[in-house]
């Protein structure tokens, strides 16, 4: 439309000239000559403007045509789109390129999750058979025996720790399949870290007087910082709870909070065993226990629920140890996002 | 789903009793979204090995294929673009370049693609990185952590599918280590890259969803 | 699918964005590609406006001059060119017998009082003459006269016959202050009546319809047919020289432009190229950094070139600015704004074309820099020496500075030589500077010779019988006076010419004066030498009455025919006694250079003006190149050079090394231009004194040299120990950082 807008005005302006030329001059000739030359170059400007469309309409059908190939998921063919050249077209392509990546990264992710999820449910049937099996043999055994109040007695004491596992297991499991189903979200606030640190010592205190291990807390009264308190308290205690855990009677563990430029960082230190360094990456996989630390009631979860509370809040886990010397857990929360 | 894989990668230099064998025979494939640390002594290869597989040295045998596209076989135009358009790298001597600004050498890469910067994509990332208040700073004036999160920030501003790292920590001290680190290992997840990245420190290569320890040229474990 | 039009990803923003970028951090470079372009436009500019505004003032006065004047004029013949309609516009004058008064040379003219559109000597104040006893004269003529200069003053006049007349000052005349010859307007009465006019003819000053836009051949075609037609014979037709050459465009001054323009740019492609070569090579790695994160060989190229363009928009708009200023100056009165601004565009595309010819192969330099070779680029690289034949070589820092130097041979040679270019074309400069000093220049002509010229008074040749023979008759100019010249003292030769006056007729000149002049048999292979036409002997020449004929073409000029060779020419001559005539076969004909001279002498001044303006552009310009060399050296090597004190080379160590390396270069430097330029100073002279140039003598220039020395080694000096503490402005560990 514009174009042709453009034709007509410059058509215009020839036909002005041409008149202007035969009523000033009167010369037939030199009318004639600049009417052939002005035709000429309209001619021209017609020339160069269907060009411009022609290219214009061929630029579109291309990007129509790759845009087709993203619809029908021909991820085949995107990939043998050019993109490597220096024109708009393979500018589009290599954005073309990267979105049937990225879509299929996120087919890939969702793909994973559900795995995870299934692998969660049968990591969850399998854990939860031991003590539903001793629950009904204990059931059984209190039901159809006729046995002395004593052994009765300890029998439902038995069942009683029995199903005290389980419901700690039951809720480990809750939550953690919540947490990975992605049916929590996480609601970050600007609140006092202070508090938060607090709320998970305090859960912990009765197991560590229990062992006689004082834990010292290195904190500044007031660290307002961007996170979800509940969560975080719970990530910490379970850092905790794992650092009493396989702590010695009698040790220390000290927790101090550092802010730095980016993140702060909060670290966890024990005076236990110590982790090897070839394991670093695994303590924190589902289910994962140390081969030497069976002994130890635990199920293996804590540490990777811990992870995963931080790393949906952007932060990040690390752990450093040394053998027979002791552990430090850090804690990396962001400081702005 | 693989997005690098190299075969039989070799690079010698020199020739005769001179002959350096900086690769020698390495297979390595990476898949999406994986972050990868290649862990090894000075002098091991390792940086020759980031080199090929961003195009910028060619192989003496072997292919290096990204996206099942193999490397050598494009021409320099070609290669000068694909660097361009799929692969941010950070240098270990960051090479910002001296006479742009913080913002200009976070939009080089974009601008040398005819591209204008998404304004708001990129000042997210300065303020992920912490480097509000900084755009305008000429490099020389910056700390190192400031200037290696400026070469990070360069990185990520294209949305490449791959970032390739050559010692991203090496001049910084543990805790800016750990906190660039962080940042890497956060951005890639949320902006669905690849990182390749190499490092002689083990405490930070436990980041990485995989190691691999690279000795004389070749890869000793897996 | 067919085959489609692509369309080119436009990303030329981010390359506006580094140039600009690029240019804010070099800022010594900038300076001195900005000095040579400016340098160069600045002086094309002064050249070629100065010129134009010659031309321009020229026309301008040309405009109010005459065409031609027909001279020797009857009654019939004015009437005859009054009825040309070819003629635009005639005005009568007469030009009396000049003759000599208290040393100033006075001349009876006459005039019209109205003779617009050719400018006369108006009247500035007073009336014009009306009555045959008034005049108007100069009123520096009344001071001649020892008269007061008011009007009715009453001024006698003694003529060369001896007879005195008295007239009445009626006005003043404009002009003449400073003049050696007087003109004396006399009214038409007198001009009719008057005893010194009246029997002068009249001659017509006309201007001629169209001759503007007429070729010179076309142009005297058209008076010398007007003339015909209206009896005018040949020799009396008088163009007007001025006016007839500015109707074709002087090739030898346009030559001379171009050819110095070309120079002009010539120089200046080397010293940008260099400047430029210097600055991409010490940039290598920044270059290769851009090539890494995705900059294609294009990209960087254009990044070059938009450099060079910016730097040379901005050296041109200064240098055409300051040029205007200047050429203002030299002529305000040949002001012309479209010729300034169509030269201007014409210098500006020149200049643009030869940056972008300097800057092709810096920019293929930088483009070809690989990713990889960023961070490994060491100018070192080339040299294909493995090994030292010694294990440990002597490491004093000045045997460390030639160790860098024979490393980098090609390096070390490419500069040595790119300085030596210069140094040789200031020795070619000051050479033509030295060789022709002012004094060479104002003893053209006679003055060559000598300091005083004796001759003839002008009134005696004029009034004594027989003319000048009559004079030579008892020749005051004897043996004797010479000899007592000889004897004052100070006067250390004293030369003689000999001429004497005769007539002749040849072809359809009858009884024509001109003169006739003497050489010696030893003189006669000179005279062979300017020989155009024709051969001659010298006894053959006595024995059969042979002559020469000087200037041949003069009489083409003249009459529109020459003296053809074998014809013969009757002379007639006072020979003491009586009138003799006797004919002489012509055998030879010569255009003797001094003539030449004489005649090229306004397009010898500029020729040497520009020459001069030349040299001086050339010192400028190899200066530029020498500081340049030698910072980028130092500048390009900055971390080399922490390294050497990161383990222990004191300040003062690294100073005497980055002399001893400016030193090197120095004196091959100079070596180059000892030989070079003293020879090809010699050759210019020697080029230009045969073409006319006789008052130039090769002089070699000493001083210029000398002080070239001290500039070469000083530099390097000073260069060096200023870079060396603007190193230190940075800490050694910053410094050494950037090295990776």
């Amino acid at each position: 439309m514009k174009n042709k807008m453009i034709f007509l005005a410059a058509a215009i302006c020839c036909i002005g000239y041409w008149s202007y030329l035969f009523l000033c001059f009167h010369n037939p000739v030199l009318t004639a000559v600049s009417v052939l030359v002005c035709l000429f170059l309209l001619w021209l400007l017609y020339l160069q403007m269907s060009r411009t469309e022609r290219i214009v309409a061929d630029f579109f059908e291309e990007i129509n045509q790759n845009l087709d190939l993203l619809f029908n998921k021909s991820y085949e063919s995107i990939n043998n789109l050019n993109f490597l050249e220096e024109t708009l077209m393979a500018r589009i392509n290599q954005k073309i390129v990267r979105i049937a990546e990225i879509l299929a990264a996120e087919r890939k992710k969702s793909a994973k999750e559900k795995m995870s999820l299934q692998s969660l449910i049968s990591d969850i049937s399998h854990q939860v058979k031991t003590p539903m099996t001793n629950l009904k043999m204990l059931h059984e055994t209190i039901q159809h025996r006729d046995l002395p109040d004593a052994k009765r007695t300890e029998l439902l004491k038995t069942m009683g720790s029995q199903l005290d596992k389980l419901d700690f297991l039951l809720t480990s499991m809750v939550k953690t399949s919540r947490l990975e189903a992605g049916l929590i979200q996480l609601k970050k606030e600007e609140k006092n870290l202070f508090n938060t640190l607090a709320a998970a010592v305090s859960g912990i205190t009765v197991p560590a007087d229990k062992k006689n291990i004082p834990i010292e807390v290195f904190c500044q009264d007031q660290c307002l910082l961007n996170h979800d308190p509940k969560w975080t308290a719970e990530a910490l205690f379970n850092v905790m709870e794992n650092a009493v855990k396989y702590s010695p009677q009698n040790s220390r563990i000290r927790v101090s909070v550092e802010k730095w430029e980016m993140y702060t960082k909060i670290n966890i230190s024990d005076q236990g065993r110590g982790i090897p360094e070839a394991h670093y990456g695994k303590i924190f996989q589902r289910f994962y226990r140390e081969e030497s630390s069976q002994a130890i009631e635990g199920i293996g979860i804590g540490l990777y629920l811990a992870r995963e509370i931080i790393q949906k809040q952007n932060g990040y886990i690390m752990v450093q140890s040394v053998i027979g010397k002791g552990s430090t857990f850090s804690v990396f929360l962001p400081n702005a996002f | 789903m693989k997005i690098l894989e190299t075969k039989n990668v070799k690079k010698y230099y020199g020739n005769g009793d001179n002959c350096v064998k900086a690769l020698d025979g390495v297979d390595l494939s990476v898949d999406k979204g994986e972050l990868l640390a290649i862990v090894g002594t000075s002098g091991s290869g390792k940086s020759t090995l980031l080199h090929m597989l961003g195009g910028l040295d060619i192989p003496t045998e072997g292919s290096v294929m990204i996206n099942g596209k193999e490397l050598s076989k494009m021409k320099e135009e070609q290669l000068t673009i694909f660097r361009r358009r799929q692969i941010g790298f950070v240098f270990q001597n960051y090479n910002l370049v001296p006479m742009l600004n913080v913002y200009e050498n976070i939009v080089l890469p974009l601008e040398l693609d005819g591209n204008k910067p998404d304004r708001k994509y990129v000042h997210g990332i300065i303020d992920l990185l912490h480097l509000k208040g900084t755009e305008t700073r000429f490099t020389n004036g910056l700390s190192g952590g400031q200037q290696q999160r400026v070469a990070i920030a360069r990185a990520l501003a294209s949305k490449p599918a791959i970032i390739l790292a050559d010692e991203p920590t090496g001049n910084l001290d543990s805790k800016t280590s750990q906190e660039v680190l962080g940042l890497l290992k956060m951005s890639i997840k949320k902006f669905g890259q690849t990182l390749v990245m190499i490092t002689h420190n083990n405490e930070i290569a436990q980041l990485a969803d995989r190691i691999i320890r690279i000795e004389d040229g070749r890869i000793c474990e897996g | 699918m067919k085959r489609r039009e692509k369309i080119k990803n436009n990303n030329k923003r981010i390359i506006g964005h580094l140039a600009a970028r690029s240019l804010r951090t070099s800022k010594t470079r900038n300076i001195f590609i900005l000095l040579t372009i400016a340098l160069s436009v600045g002086l094309l500019g002064v050249m070629t406006l100065a010129y134009s505004g010659t031309v321009v003032e020229r026309n301008k006065e040309i405009s109010v001059m005459q065409h031609v004047i027909y001279e020797n004029l009857a009654d019939p013949q004015i009437k005859a060119l009054e009825n040309t309609k070819k003629i635009d516009f005639l005005t009568l004058a007469k030009l009396g017998q000049g003759f000599e008064i208290n040393g100033g040379m006075v001349r009876p003219v006459y005039y019209e009082e109205i003779t617009e559109p050719i400018q006369t000597n108006s009247i500035c104040e007073g009336t014009y003459p009306q009555n045959i006893h008034e005049i108007a004269v100069n009123r520096s003529f009344m001071n001649l006269m020892g008269l007061s200069a008011s009007i009715g003053e009453t001024v006698s006049l003694t003529f060369l016959d001896g007879e005195s007349e008295a007239f009445v000052v009626a006005g003043f005349l404009e002009g003449g202050e400073v003049t050696k010859v007087y003109p004396v307007l006399f009214s038409k009465e007198y001009a009719e009546a008057g005893s010194q006019l009246k029997d002068i003819p009249y001659q017509a000053l006309c201007r001629i319809q169209g001759a503007e836009k007429q070729s010179e051949q076309a142009f005297l075609e058209t008076i010398r047919t007007i003339g015909a037609d209206a009896g005018v014979e040949r020799k009396n037709i008088n163009e007007n020289n001025n006016f007839s050459s500015s109707l074709t465009m002087s090739a030898i001054d346009v030559l001379v432009i171009a050819g110095v323009g070309v120079g002009i740019l010539l120089v200046s492609v080397l010293v940008v190229y260099s400047v430029f070569y210097l600055s991409v090579a010490g940039r290598i790695q920044q270059y290769g950094q851009l090539r890494t994160l995705g900059a294609t060989k294009r990209q960087i190229k254009a990044l070059v070139n938009r450099e060079g363009i910016i730097l040379c928009i901005a050296g041109a708009v200064s240098g055409l600015l300051i040029a205007w200023l200047i050429a203002y100056c030299i002529k305000p009165q040949g002001w012309n704004w479209e010729h300034t601004l169509i030269l201007s565009l014409v210098i500006f595309l020149a200049d643009l074309i030869t940056v972008f010819v300097s800057i092709r192969k810096p920019a293929k330099l930088a483009a070809s820099v690989s990713a990889i070779e960023a961070s490994g680029f060491s100018q070192y690289r080339q040299n294909g020496e493995k090994e030292s034949k010694k294990i440990l070589r002597k490491l004093t820092p000045l045997n460390l500075a030639v160790m860098s130097a024979m490393r980098n041979r090609k390096k070390t040679l490419l500069t040595m030589i790119s300085l030596g270019v210069g140094g040789v074309l200031l020795l070619t400069g000051a050479a033509f500077i030295v060789s022709m000093t002012p004094e060479d220049y104002s003893r053209q002509g006679f003055y060559q010779w000598g300091e005083f010229v004796i001759n003839y008074d002008y009134n005696a040749t004029q009034t004594v019988e027989n003319g000048n023979v009559g004079i030579q008759m008892n020749n005051p100019l004897n043996d004797e006076l010479i000899a007592s010249i000889q004897g004052i003292n100070g006067v250390k030769d004293v030369l003689s010419f000999n001429k004497t006056q005769i007539s002749y007729d040849y072809k359809d000149e009858i009884n024509a004066t001109d003169s006739l002049a003497p050489f010696t048999r030893e003189n006669q292979e000179n005279v062979k030498d300017a020989l155009a036409e024709g051969s001659f002997d010298y006894d053959e020449m006595i024995a059969k009455d042979e002559i020469l004929i000087a200037n041949n073409t003069v009489a083409d000029e003249i009459f529109g025919w020459k003296f053809e060779m074998g014809d013969i020419v009757t002379i007639r001559y006072f020979n003491g006694v009586e009138e003799v005539e006797k004919e002489f076969t012509i055998v030879g004909s010569m255009d003797t250079l001094s003539e030449q001279l004489i005649l090229d002498k306004t397009s010898f001044t500029l020729l040497n003006k520009m020459i001069l303006g030349l040299s001086i552009f050339i010192i400028g310009f190899s200066l530029i190149n020498l500081i340049n060399t030698l910072i980028t050296n130092i500048v390009s090597r900055r971390q080399e050079f922490s390294m050497l004190q990161s383990i222990g080379m004191s300040n003062r160590q690294l100073m005497r090394m980055i002399q001893g390396e400016g030193l090197i270069l120095a004196l091959g430097n100079l070596v180059i231009t000892l030989i070079l330029g003293t020879g090809a100073g010699y050759l210019m002279v020697y080029l230009l004194r045969s073409v006319g140039a006789t008052y130039m003598h090769y002089r070699f220039p000493s001083w210029y040299f000398m002080g070239y020395v001290l500039v070469t080694l000083l530099v390097p000096v000073f260069v060096s120990g200023a870079s060396v503490r603007a190193f230190h402005k940075a800490s050694l560990v910053d410094r050494l950082r950037k090295m990776e």
